[in-house]
């Protein structure tokens, strides 16, 4: 059993490490965020209740870039984290018709929506846990 | 000593010199208090009491018809742009987002144009990812020969009203936190008095008075009580959950021969997520009546206990006096957003009437997590345009929006700074579905009169006047002249993008003209783009 729990509090430490920030950065641990895959899903539900108001490439059109220097100052400055960020999408998007996607969907649209800012895919999917995703503070990209 | 006495003598008599030239400049106190009378628009709605009417009779019934575009100001802006202009001895004063400008009143020449430049961090401009444009200008205060605006990056500035010279600039409030001083401030004797919103990124509301000369604070009244002061006991709940709102952001009526001001105050936040503020919410939803010299409150009364729907009270005016049964009462007219008119008496604090003038349904139905189908929507309504009145009829014509919605609460409630903080979502009817009203309202007993229907919300300004005509506008960018008798609409001309504030007539080198105002309000109204102008109409 003491086993166990070491092993499961050395799981959780290294877990811990994998999640606490995403930077930009192309380090092992910040590889394990999202997956490609959760990106792609992604991008077709950015694209049919996103697109129209935010672009293609989250670069804003009738509304506002989620991309770039709007993204990082709304959002990468290490006091919200991808928990808020799903939290405001979730409950507010798309406009006008808040709430209407599932939970799995909007985590796949966060998921594109890092991608584009920079922030790289790894093996781990972005899961819907809110406290894993309230550990993962959102810092600024280094250019 | 002898050079040092004739100096100061110098100092002291070109300081009294400016003061009087400042007084000469005028508007004087003696003449705001008495701008019912004028046939020129002195303050944001016309007067202190906001009646918005004005004993002008060259335009009729007969001619309205013959009204064509004198002239057109471009203000050269594509944000928000809602200004109720001010006219004072032939000069117009309108404000964009960050610019102050004076026009020719007959002709729309520019005398001076005054640009702000941000000085403190600005309110970003998203709420969620949707641009809102979240400050905007509603207008100006002028007196003694300064104008006095609020700016995106929560300063008020006050400028020469003839040169358009900046004379002093404060920070009163923190934009960046959404403190936005959006409503044209009230100048009163020697005090500029203005407060703050939005109320859904969680601020805690406050209005203050500051001094005229240089913007010094002077008052400050919390909408939402802090620990300890009156009106805490009515929040409980969460203590972990920030609990605020309370926005002021509709300019407030003033009796000025009592000193009383009539503020109408906002929702409280989160909007929809009632368990974390539990009681009243006071004073939320609520028309406080402060003392304007010290911001004391002198009486109260809450519209919407403990509100779940967004509805702000925005409406506190006009002030008047009407026969109730047989005796003269001084009345308040107070609306919100909850789509309700009520005339409240202003010494008994009796109610004397309320009458929905938009479709109420599911009104006391808390939002749930599956949603419920409501009337008024989140926008209304009564939004940010008043009722007029008109003395020789005894008449209030009121301009709102009829839009419903579904109202949810959210699985969770969480704070995130920045971001609107309703405690969940609302989703409108179809914009199809969406619709406004001009209603004609016995000023005694609430009876309506007649109704005109418009095919979008209407925001406009309205204003009467002693022709029994109304001037107002829609949101499909149409400038309208109403029969004030029978609804029926004698005039109609499309300025090319929605009319959604000011709309004011006056006299200028003795002939009467009206002012519209025209350009971008919030997406969430969905309008087109459009360019921010003034125009002109007159009779040929």
């Amino acid at each position: 059993m003491r086993r166990f729990v070491s092993t499961l509090a050395l799981a959780s430490l290294v877990f811990t490490a994998v999640i606490t920030s995403i930077r930009g950065e192309t380090s092992e641990n910040e590889m394990t965020i999202y997956t490609k895959e959760q990106a792609a899903t992604g991008r077709d539900l950015y694209a049919e209740h996103c697109a129209s108001c935010h672009g293609m490439m989250l670069e804003g059109g009738s509304s506002v870039p989620l991309s770039g220097a709007t993204f990082q100052t709304r959002w990468a400055d290490e006091k919200h984290s991808v928990g808020d960020l799903f939290y405001i999408v979730r409950t507010l998007m798309p406009y006008g018709q808040p709430a209407t996607l599932s939970k799995p969907e909007y985590i796949d649209i966060i998921a594109y929506l890092l991608m584009i800012n920079g922030y790289p895919a790894g093996r781990r999917a972005l899961p819907l846990d809110p406290a894993v995703l309230d550990g993962i503070i959102i810092r600024p990209r280094r250019p | 000593m002898r050079y040092s006495i004739v100096l100061s003598a110098l100092f002291a008599a070109a300081f009294l010199l400016q003061r009087q030239a400042d007084a000469d400049a005028g508007p004087t106190q003696a003449e705001l208090d008495a701008a019912g009378e004028s046939i020129e628009w002195l303050l944001p709605n016309h007067d202190y009491a906001g009646q918005r009417f004005v004993d002008l009779k060259q335009i009729t019934r007969d001619n309205a018809a013959q009204l064509r575009p004198v002239c057109i100001y471009q203000a050269g802006d594509t944000r928000g742009f809602q200004p109720n202009p001010l006219v004072y001895k032939g000069l117009m004063y309108i404000t964009t987002v960050t610019s102050t400008i004076a026009i020719d009143a007959a002709s729309c020449m520019i005398r001076w144009r005054h640009d702000w430049r941000p000085k403190a961090k600005e309110a970003a401009a998203t709420i969620g990812s949707v641009v809102v444009n979240p400050f905007r200008s509603r207008g100006a205060a002028l007196k003694d020969g300064t104008l006095v605006r609020s700016t995106s990056d929560g300063h008020l500035i006050a400028l020469d009203a003839e040169t358009g010279k900046e004379l002093w600039e404060r920070l009163v409030a923190n934009a960046e936190k959404y403190e936005l001083m959006i409503m044209a401030p009230v100048i009163y004797n020697d005090l500029v008095i203005t407060g703050i919103g939005i109320s859904e990124f969680g601020i805690k509301g406050w209005i203050g008075g500051f001094r005229l000369s240089n913007g010094e604070p002077v008052w400050r009244f919390n909408t939402i009580p802090e620990e300890g002061e009156p009106g805490a006991e009515t929040w409980s709940g969460a203590e972990d959950k920030p609990h605020g709102g309370g926005g002021i952001w509709v300019t407030p009526s003033l009796d000025p021969a009592k000193g009383m001001l009539y503020v109408a105050v906002g929702n409280p936040a989160p909007d929809f997520f009632g368990g974390v503020r539990m009681g009243k919410n006071l004073y939320t939803a609520a028309m406080i009546v402060l003392d304007a010299k010290t911001g004391k409150l002198q009486w109260f009364r809450q519209v919407v206990s403990h509100d779940l729907h967004d509805w702000d009270l925005t409406i506190t005016n006009p002030l008047y006096s009407a026969v109730i049964d047989g005796t003269h009462r001084s009345l308040v007219s107070v609306a919100g957003k909850d789509g309700i008119l009520r005339a409240v008496d202003r010494d008994s604090h009796e109610e004397i009437f309320k009458v929905p003038l938009t479709t109420i349904s599911n009104a006391d139905v808390e939002p749930t997590i599956e949603g419920v189908h409501t009337c008024p929507g989140v926008l209304g309504g009564f939004e940010w345009s008043s009722p007029s009145y008109n003395p020789t009829t005894n008449m209030l014509v009121a301009p709102t929006v009829d839009w419903c919605g579904v109202f949810r609460k959210a699985d969770e409630l969480r704070y995130v700074p920045g971001q609107l903080y309703m405690g969940g979502s609302y989703t409108y009817d179809p914009v199809q579905d969406s619709r406004g009203w001009l209603t004609a309202v016995n000023a005694s007993t609430g009876a309506i009169i007649w109704k005109y229907q418009s095919k979008r919300p209407m925001l406009a300004a309205v204003t009467t006047t002693s022709a029994d005509l109304i001037f107002t506008g829609e949101l499909t960018g149409d400038f309208v002249v109403v029969d004030a008798n029978q609804g029926d609409v004698l005039y109609r001309f499309n300025i090319g993008g929605p009319v959604t504030a000011g709309v004011i007539t006056y006299a200028a080198n003795g002939k009467q003209y009206v002012g519209v105002a025209s350009g971008v309000t919030a997406g969430f109204w969905k309008t087109p783009p459009a360019s921010s102008i003034l125009v002109i109409f007159g009779l040929p």
